[in-house]
């Protein structure tokens, strides 16, 4: 087993080569040393990137750890190689440094703090290589093109889900979330399974359309449901398609009673700003509200609240569901609030699991939850039923 | 103020076999004769905050909880002490190893 | 190997839906083209069906995904699992599926006692004598520190009550597979994923609210057939209690958690746990009843009552 030490500190590379001698675990080692980033970098050159582990030091004398990390994200041969990363610094530095290898793709054991311990890393190193093994394994025997995706969609095979959006202050159902599911003879398929398929078949419009038309087939036919908000996704391609926006808005003027929003989902390509704004001009006119999903994820959220114009903001699942243990996202989600409120719009929070996040969005002043605290997505069939149970108050009384 | 890290360090030691630890030991004190001399000459912060997370890097392997100490340090006085109270301590069990 | 097992059991399913629907006609007295049109009436799924794919499901030249057969078993008040399990036909050929390793792979296991040999299975509630000890085995398998206090309330079993242990033993004693479950309310669920409650909480609660999801805190076989056998032991529990809305897993097992994913259950979370200095991942699945009922495997699953399986030397 090849391993490299980046570290400036003899010492530390000592005992880190007394370890490995000390190890309980059964591997020839042969290690290579190298005290600063450039050395580290000649060294993987040199080895030809046959490195099984590069332990690095992130803060080193006149050189830097990051620029390693950099090197190997940039030479695809060397990406692979399984790295883990040692310091002195503090968690948080640590969380931030395993975020962005991680988001480079790099082959991460670990990011450790000094002193460490080599039987685990090692321990880690094996127990990643045989994950991605079977990754591997796993990935060829589920062929994404095992769906006929075309097929799927002549033969109706859409289901619609829903999931409740409660008001924090009165407990009452506000509107329902519509979350789309397929379905085959082997059972249920899910978004993140079929969405790519949808995508790579260009049918995301005519699935759009789909979703639009079963919703208000649903809600318009069921008088039950028709005081609730129906939120719909869309995402920023969708509104640029004049077909589409043109589809919606005939079916909301054809049932002017039943109350629409769109959740517009972030994305990260580059979107026509001109065109999109023009849709969503047209959408307000006619009633139909708009709201930013996935509040936060990604870089262009404040571009999206100078430019458009909306009713809602819902903050990400990842940053509500350990608000109660997790300070970062407690303030995340508490200065999210804040803004909303400061700019007159409905803040929702979704992903709300246990009572005691519950507990802290209605303390931080937030309108509107979403989540298994309440209920999972609900099937059609099942909904009325499940909204009669809520208004006797029997699952009101239960999450009280 | 005198702290005795004696068996920190020969617990440190003794996890070692024979043959590793004096080469583990000659590291261990080039590094802190290093950072001795290193302090000798502080210019600015910077300088004395890069020996200051180096001592510390040390200190975490010999499982000194020196952390908290070691960050109120401003003057470069102060880690020169710091380092030759520890310097002083592995000097003295080196007959043991 | 595989491909032709799954025809024959297509053959099943459309036989056992073909019966179904020709028997619901002649009770409620309704012409192909009068359960067209109550279908569409009744459900939003039906909205272009036309009454000749009714006539192609009854003569078994094709037949409906088994979501749109639950719903359509649904208008007529009934269910899958009721019309399946009832098949004699359905129950024998999951059944014999169970012997059979799911992926197609060697049977023929490595493993340093058991050789495809006879096994029998034993089912412990807390009271029963062995349930301390079997308990102590799964545990130590699953390696899930979040159980652990389980293991230490050993002595006062009542604390433990809607746990449920099913092990599975080869040779009188050696232990070859085993299921951990228990039926629990989903509001304590969830806070237990969260790690605001701990495992004698959640069993505790348990025992005052009404239980509403099943959920498997540890599932394993030494072989394929040994391993899907447990599964059916839960998945039958579920499919008996009609109180039961949800099926839920909690596990540190990553041969589990890959099965799972292989029979495409969606996977809720992931939450690493801090043990020791080291850091364990707790994976966890949520479905809805008709999720599972919908999901081919599971139903195959499901249908086999407990007692029934008889573990015989089948050879591959």
């Amino acid at each position: 087993m090849n391993i490299l030490i980046v570290d400036d500190q003899k010492f530390v590379r000592e005992a880190i080569k007394a370890d490995l001698v000390e190890s309980t675990l059964e591997y020839d080692f042969q290690t290579f040393e190298a005290e600063d980033a450039n050395q580290g970098m000649e060294a993987i050159v040199a080895i030809d990137g046959n490195i099984d582990l590069l332990i690095l030091d992130l803060k080193m004398d006149n050189s830097d750890g990051m620029e390693v990390i950099n090197f190997l994200s940039v030479h695809a041969s060397y990406a692979d190689i399984p790295l883990a990363v040692i310091s002195s610094s503090d968690k948080r530095t640590l969380g931030l440094v395993s975020s962005i290898a991680s988001s480079l793709k790099l082959n991460l054991v670990g990011v450790f703090e000094k002193p460490i311990n080599m039987d685990f890393i090692l321990a880690e190193t094996a127990r990643l290589q045989s994950q991605l093994d079977h990754k591997m394994v796993v990935k060829s025997s589920e062929s994404v093109s095992d769906y006929d995706i075309n097929q799927l969609l002549a033969d109706e095979q859409v289901l619609l889900c829903f999931q409740p959006q409660v008001d924090m202050k009165s407990k009452n159902i506000i509107g329902f979330e519509v979350l789309a599911r397929m379905h085959d003879e082997n059972g249920y398929i899910y978004p993140d399974t079929f969405l790519p398929l949808i995508d790579k078949a260009g049918l995301n419009v005519d699935f759009t359309k789909i979703i639009v038309a079963k919703a208000f087939k649903f809600w318009a036919y069921e008088k039950a449901l028709s005081s609730y908000t129906l939120s719909i996704n869309v995402t920023a391609e969708d509104l640029s398609c004049d077909n589409l926006i043109d589809y919606i808005i005939r079916h909301k003027q054809a049932h002017a009673d039943i109350k629409l929003i769109l959740e517009l989902t972030e994305s990260q390509e580059v979107i026509n700003q001109a065109s999109v704004l023009n849709s969503i001009a047209r959408l307000i006119i006619n009633d139909i509200g708009i709201s930013l999903d996935d509040f936060g994820k990604s870089y262009s959220t404040y571009e999206r609240l100078d430019t458009i114009p909306f009713n809602e903001i819902k903050i990400d699942r990842s940053f509500v569901c350990d608000i109660d243990t997790n300070e970062q996202h407690h303030l995340i989600v508490e200065s999210t609030i804040a803004l909303a409120k400061k700019m007159s719009v409905s803040v929702v929070a979704e992903g709300i699991e246990t009572e005691s996040v519950l507990n802290i969005l209605a303390e931080l002043g937030c309108d509107i939850a979403q989540g298994y605290v309440y209920s999972p997505p609900i099937e059609g069939r099942y909904l009325i039923a499940w909204v009669n149970r809520y208004v006797y108050k029997d699952i009101a009384a239960n999450v009280h | 103020m005198f702290i005795d890290i004696s068996e920190n360090l020969r617990h440190f030691f003794w996890h070692y076999s024979a043959e590793r630890r004096l080469p583990l030991y000659q590291a261990l004190v080039g590094e802190l004769v290093n950072i001795r001399s290193q302090t000798g000459t502080i210019e600015n912060s910077d300088q004395l905050n890069t020996l200051k997370h180096q001592l510390k890097g040390i200190c975490r392997y010999l499982s000194l909880e020196f952390d908290a100490q070691i960050e109120v340090i401003t003057r470069r006085q102060q880690l020169q002490c710091m380092v030759e109270h520890i310097h002083g301590q592995v000097v003295a069990i080196a007959d043991e190893l | 190997m595989g491909h032709k097992k799954y025809s024959y059991q297509k053959t099943i399913i459309m036989r056992v839906f073909s019966s179904f629907l020709k028997k619901i006609r002649t009770e409620h007295n309704l012409s192909q083209e009068g359960l067209r049109a109550l279908l569409n009436e009744r459900s939003h799924s039906f909205d272009s069906l036309d009454t000749i794919s009714i006539s192609r499901w009854e003569r078994g030249i094709n037949t409906p995904s088994l979501t749109k057969q639950s719903e359509i078993a649904e208008v007529f008040g009934d269910d899958l699992f009721n019309i399946y399990s009832s098949d004699i036909d359905f129950v024998k050929e999951s059944l014999y599926a169970i012997q059979l390793s799911s992926c197609g792979k060697n049977d023929k296991a490595a493993h340093p006692y058991y050789k495809n040999d006879q096994y029998h299975t034993k089912s412990m509630l807390p009271d029963h004598v062995d349930f301390a000890s079997m308990l102590k085995l799964c545990l130590m398998y699953e390696g899930n520190p979040r159980l652990f206090p389980a293991h230490q309330e050993i002595t006062s079993t009542v604390s433990l009550k809607p746990l449920n242990v099913v092990s599975a033993f080869c040779n009188f004693s050696q232990l070859v597979g085993h299921c951990l479950f228990c039926k629990v309310n989903t509001k304590a669920l969830f806070e237990f994923m969260n790690c605001s409650i701990g495992i004698m909480e959640l069993l505790n609660v348990a025992k005052q609210e009404r239980a509403n999801v099943l959920v498997v805190l540890s599932s394993f076989g030494v072989s394929p057939a040994i391993d899907n056998h447990m599964m059916s032991v839960y998945l039958n529990q579920l499919a008996t209690d009609k109180a039961i809305e949800y099926l839920s897993f909690s596990t540190c097992d990553s041969k589990l958690k890959q099965k799972l994913m292989q029979m495409k259950i969606p996977m809720f979370k992931v939450k690493p746990i801090e043990h020791q200095s080291k850091i364990i991942q707790n994976y966890s699945f949520i479905m809805s009843r008709s999720e599972v009922m919908a999901n081919r495997n599971m139903l195959m699953l499901s249908v086999i009552p407990t007692r029934e399986i008889q573990p015989t030397n089948v050879g591959i």
